[in-house]
C-alpha cells in the first residue's frame, strides 16, 4: 500500500513537471524552423485597419524572414530576409551579416511569445507587437 | 563582554575581506564559474533560473543559461579580455552580439551589464560531501 502510494506521488510529480515544460527558444536550432504571428496591435487604429497578421519565420540558425499579410490582399508577401543572432533572451536581427552595425530593433524571447516594439503609426509612442508560434 | 564581540566581528570582516582572491588578475579567474540567479524582479528574465560564466582560460569563457524547467545548456564559448576590472566579452564575426555584453569585477561579484540590464554575479563553488 505504502509502494502505491509513492509510486502515485512520483508519478504525479512527474507529470507536472513534464506539463511545466516549454522549448527554449533562445537556442537557435528550436527556434529553427518555427513561424510566429502577430496579429494584434495594441489598438492602434491604422495598423489594426492596414494589416490582418505579421509574421517571422525562423528558416535556419541565422536567418529569418518577415512577412506580412494586409487586409486588402489575398496573401501574405514577405517583406526580407535577414540574419539573426541570440543572447540572454534578445534576438538582435542584421539587415546585412558583414555589418553587425545595421541591426534592427530587437525581439525579446519569453516563455512562449516573442515580443517587439515599434513605433506607432503617428510616431507619437511605442507599441508592443506580441507574436505567438505557429 | 560587548567589546570583544565587536573586536571578534572585525577581525572576522578583515579576514573575510583579504581572504577574497584579486579577480583583477588574469591568473586568478580561469577555472572560476559566476552564477546569477537573482534577475532582480524583471519580468524579462522572468523565464531564467540562473546565468553563469565558465572560465575556462585566461582568454575564453562558457556561457550557460538555465531557463525554468529546462536543463542547463551551453550557450556559447566566447572570447574574452581582461583590463583593470573591466572584461570584454568576444564572439566571432559570424556570430555577433550587439551591443557586447561588459562585465566589471566589483571585490567578490561580477557586474554583468547587457542591452539595459544589469546583474550581479557571484563566485559558485559546488561542494561535494563524501
Amino acid at each position: 500500500m505504502k509502494n502505491l502510494l509513492y509510486f502515485a506521488l512520483a508519478f504525479i510529480s512527474f507529470l507536472s513537471s513534464s506539463c511545466n515544460h516549454y522549448p527554449d527558444f533562445t537556442d537557435p536550432t528550436v527556434l529553427s524552423g518555427t513561424t510566429w504571428r502577430c496579429n494584434d496591435f495594441n489598438a492602434d487604429s491604422v495598423y489594426n485597419s492596414t494589416y490582418d497578421y505579421f509574421e517571422y519565420k525562423f528558416l535556419s540558425t541565422d536567418s529569418v524572414q518577415s512577412w506580412t499579410k494586409k487586409k486588402n490582399e489575398d496573401s501574405a508577401k514577405k517583406i526580407s530576409t535577414s540574419y539573426y543572432s541570440i543572447h540572454d533572451l534578445f534576438i538582435t536581427v542584421f539587415i546585412d551579416k558583414a555589418d553587425s552595425t545595421k541591426a534592427l530593433p530587437t525581439i525579446v524571447i519569453g516563455k512562449n511569445t516573442l515580443s517587439y516594439r515599434i513605433n506607432n503609426s503617428t510616431s507619437t509612442g511605442t507599441i508592443t507587437l506580441v507574436f505567438y508560434k505557429q | 563582554m560587548k567589546k570583544h564581540v565587536l573586536v571578534t566581528l572585525g577581525l572576522i570582516t578583515i579576514l573575510g575581506i583579504s581572504c577574497t582572491p584579486d579577480y583583477t588578475d588574469l591568473n586568478v579567474l580561469p577555472g572560476t564559474t559566476w552564477r546569477c540567479g537573482d534577475f532582480l524582479g524583471s519580468t524579462t528574465y522572468s523565464i531564467m533560473e540562473y546565468k553563469e560564466f565558465k572560465f575556462l582560460s585566461t582568454d575564453s569563457v562558457e556561457e550557460w543559461n538555465k531557463l525554468k524547467h529546462n536543463p542547463a545548456k551551453k550557450r556559447q564559448t566566447m572570447f574574452y579580455s581582461l583590463k583593470n576590472d573591466t572584461i570584454t566579452l568576444f564572439i566571432n564575426h559570424a556570430d555577433p552580439i550587439l551591443p557586447l555584453p561588459k562585465i566589471v569585477i566589483s571585490g567578490r561579484y561580477l557586474n554583468y551589464t547587457y542591452r539595459g540590464y544589469t546583474f550581479k554575479f557571484t563566485r559558485y563553488k559546488k561542494y561535494i560531501i563524501r
